[in-house]
């Protein structure tokens, strides 16, 4: 016999359920509770019956807890908020008008200050005396006052005609304002002071404080010592690079340092310039540079680089509103209509490589070139003319051959 | 009885209850406190079932004892009234120490103690098997709406099988609904439920009876042969002498566990239930299980080692045969822990 039988063969008696079920509820009086633990210590069968029984009430008191948990199924998370979501809806509301009153308030204040930029530049225009053109193309090199002087050199040859033939930008030969851009870098003939850089301005080289380089660090109100700091590390580091090929050029053309138009002068104006807007894309982005020339530039918006799609860093841009035009070092021209958010590459068409975009002033058919300046005119002489023709924006595409290719929307080129 | 109850009443309830009845007022009070009228059981069934199951139980009194009554004279006004408690009324222990006249005489169970009977009871559960066994067809139509699930969901805990629970708990239900006959009687198994416990809970117990049951005659019926034979024992390494002290030492030392310890041992190295299983038995937390577990264990052990050196071992040899293989030990444990001090239960298992 084996000794499981053995062993149920011991006892043939056993508490009845009634016991058992009230010894495991705890229901027994001391005598009795203590006869059936005696005999639970020596029954396996009494002791299975009541684990098994155990079991069952465990089982059935899990099945009540899910059962009461299916009945009673929690309420969605979002409906417990209850009463928290009206408040958060108003609080969403309100957040989404400030954005919105916001960005309303900063395109206002950038298209009054071009506005009134371009009213000032053209006041100032119709005003000036033709004898200034001559004597700036004369003298291109002499110390210009003020931001009048520094636009009357960049205008170019002529431009008393220019302002006198606004609407005809586009028909305006483009021949003489390359050679007005090329032949007299009004940057070099600037004051240090004036173009807010002290090493580029001081060693004049063009394009410093026309695209901004180091000019921006003494005018950016949201730009930290660091950045300041940095900016300049890189423009001198620029600078010294320029040096070397300027000192060739200038040993062939003395007299290019002075500001004296010439062929050997246009290869040392150029050079730097392309150098010195990679340096300077670097330091400022597009959009900072734009909110500059707007005067809404902020601390926020330095926030914001450009990232184009060839991944390159960019070399030159130009805006007009939401409309920006960038070229990336390999010279690819990209367009983007949503102010810097999305870009798509223009399709070439242009010779050679493009090695600067830049924007005509509405009605004048000159370059934008010293926003800085020009927002310095337009707060010296708000309003002067009220009665000006709605802005068309000329962009102007400059190859690594001085040749110039124009656009109104950024996609279409013509040669000029 | 609230201790604050006055002297007077306290000596109502202390007198004895007519016999074969239930005093009008407990039994009002009762009636109020059950379910049964709930779903359409009459007051004086109800009073009937409160009777029967009193009787039968004795009032919760032992066999043969009966009810206590104040000895001597009404208690003397403002003069304390010592209550039994429930234990001791369901121990049947003598209240205010009646005299052996007293006992002897076979008095009536006092109202009072009826009340602390009652009131121990779970009466709903009570009422409603008396009133199922007794064909009350109101009253089954409440069992199959609150037990027939839980029954169902229960045989499938236990048997751990959807088909075999369902089965198992429809063969029960057959029984308790009376199917099954004996001597030409309809015999209800719900006759023998007594309200101690829940009825839930019996019936959990009684569907665990069954199914334990019907594999313990199963595993008697296999053949024998189909049994593995143990291998045979390698040569003890210890001295016989040695062992066979041994193996009365442990022997002995098995014997003088009490029925709690005994219990401990059985059902977590036997049975190999956890820790968690053996308190939800005994009604403590696992904490004390393992406690007493590892007292018995070590109290084992030392007694072992006692009674070796009692044999006239030294104590390194008894330390030393304490190390002997097991294997070498010819000791059935189960026979051990299954030793039985008591003949308490001469109750057959139900059939």
């Amino acid at each position: 016999m084996s000794a499981a039988m053995n062993v149920t063969g011991q006892h043939e008696f056993h508490p009845g359920a009634e016991s058992l079920n009230a010894f495991a509820e705890q229901a027994l009086g001391r005598r009795e509770r203590a006869e059936v633990l005696d005999h639970l210590a020596v029954c396996p069968r009494c002791r299975q019956v009541v684990a098994l029984a155990q079991e069952a009430a465990s089982a059935e008191v899990v099945a009540a807890a899910v059962a009461r948990g299916a009945a009673k199924r929690p309420r969605a998370w979002w409906r417990s908020w209850g009463l928290a979501l009206a408040p958060a809806a108003a609080l969403a509301a309100t957040a989404t008008v400030l954005v919105v009153v916001h960005v309303r308030h900063v395109e206002q204040s950038t298209g009054m200050a071009k506005v009134e930029s371009q009213k000032v530049t053209q006041s100032e225009m119709a005003a000036a005396n033709p004898a200034q053109p001559q004597r700036a193309e004369a003298a291109p090199g002499a110390p210009a006052t003020g931001t009048k002087a520094s636009k009357s050199a960049r205008s170019g040859a002529a431009p008393g005609e220019v302002s006198q033939e606004p609407v005809a930008e586009t028909a305006m030969p483009a021949v003489g304002r390359l050679d007005g851009l090329e032949s007299a870098p009004p940057e070099q003939a600037a004051p240090p002071a004036q173009n807010g850089g002290q090493g580029f301005a001081g060693a004049g080289i063009a394009g410093v404080a026309q695209r901004g380089g180091a000019g921006f660090s003494s005018q950016e109100p949201g730009a930290t010592a660091s950045n300041k700091k940095q900016e300049q590390t890189e423009a001198e580091a620029a600078e010294r690079q320029l040096l070397a090929p300027k000192a060739k050029t200038t040993a062939g053309a003395p007299g290019a340092d002075s500001g004296a138009p010439g062929s050997a002068n246009t290869e040392a104006v150029i050079v730097p310039r392309q150098l010195l807007e990679e340096q300077s894309a670097r330091g400022t982005s597009f959009v900072q540079r734009e909110k500059l020339s707007s005067g809404a530039f902020s601390a926020a918006d330095m926030v914001h680089p450009i990232h184009l799609p060839s991944g390159l860093p960019a070399v030159s841009t130009a805006a007009a509103g939401h409309l920006m035009l960038v070229i990336d070092r390999a010279g690819a021209l990209f367009l983007s209509g949503d102010s810097g958010n999305t870009w798509e590459p223009v399709t070439k068409q242009w010779t050679g490589r493009a090695v600067e975009v830049r924007r005509q002033a509405p009605g004048s058919g000159n370059t934008e070139a010293t926003p800085a300046a020009e927002a310095e005119t337009a707060g010296s002489a708000p309003g002067s003319t009220s009665a000006a023709p709605p802005p068309v924006t000329v962009f102007e595409i400059l190859n690594d051959r001085g040749l110039a290719w124009v656009s109104t929307d950024g996609k279409n080129w013509i040669s000029q | 009885m609230a201790p604050t109850e006055s002297v007077a009443s306290a000596a109502e309830a202390a007198m004895p209850a007519l016999p074969g009845s239930v005093g009008r007022a407990l039994l009002e009070e009762l009636w109020r406190g059950c379910d049964a009228g709930g779903w359409g059981l009459a007051e004086d069934e109800f009073e009937r079932i409160l009777l029967e199951a009193g009787t039968a139980q004795n009032f919760g009194l032992a066999e043969g004892e009966t009810a206590a009554r104040p000895s001597g004279q009404n208690p003397s006004p403002g003069a304390p009234v010592n209550h039994p408690s429930d234990e001791d009324l369901s121990l049947g222990t003598p209240v205010n120490h009646p005299s052996d006249e007293d006992l002897s005489l076979g008095a009536p169970v006092t109202r009072q103690q009826q009340a602390a009977f009652f009131r121990k009871l779970c009466l709903n559960d009570l009422v409603l098997a008396r009133a199922c066994a007794a064909g009350n067809e109101r009253a089954w139509e409440r069992f199959i709406a609150v037990h027939r699930q839980p029954l169902i969901r229960a045989a499938i805990a236990i048997t751990g099988s959807e088909t075999l629970g369902r089965e198992l708990a429809d063969q029960l239900y057959g029984e308790l609904y009376g199917l099954t006959m004996r001597d030409g009687e309809r015999r209800c198994p719900l006759l023998s439920y007594r309200g101690r416990g829940s009825l839930m809970g019996w019936l959990r117990t009684t569907l665990a009876q069954r199914h334990v049951d019907y594999h313990r005659r199963r595993q008697r019926e296999e053949p024998l042969d189909e049994v593995d034979a143990p291998a045979p024992n390698p040569p003890a390494e210890t001295p016989a002498h040695e062992l066979s002290l041994l193996e009365e030492a442990v022997e002995k030392a098995l014997r003088e566990h009490d029925a709690e310890e005994r219990f401990l041992l059985a059902a977590y190295y036997l049975d190999g239930q956890t820790l968690l299983q053996i308190a939800r038995v005994l009604g403590v937390h696992e904490a004390t299980v393992s406690r007493k577990l590892r007292r018995a264990a070590e109290s084992t052990r030392k007694q072992v080692l006692k009674n070796l050196q009692r044999g006239g071992l030294s104590r390194r040899a008894a330390e030393e045969a304490m190390g002997a293989d097991p294997r070498d030990v010819d000791v059935n444990l189960k026979k051990l822990l299954q030793y039985s001090q008591t003949e308490a239960f001469q109750e057959q298992a139900a059939p």
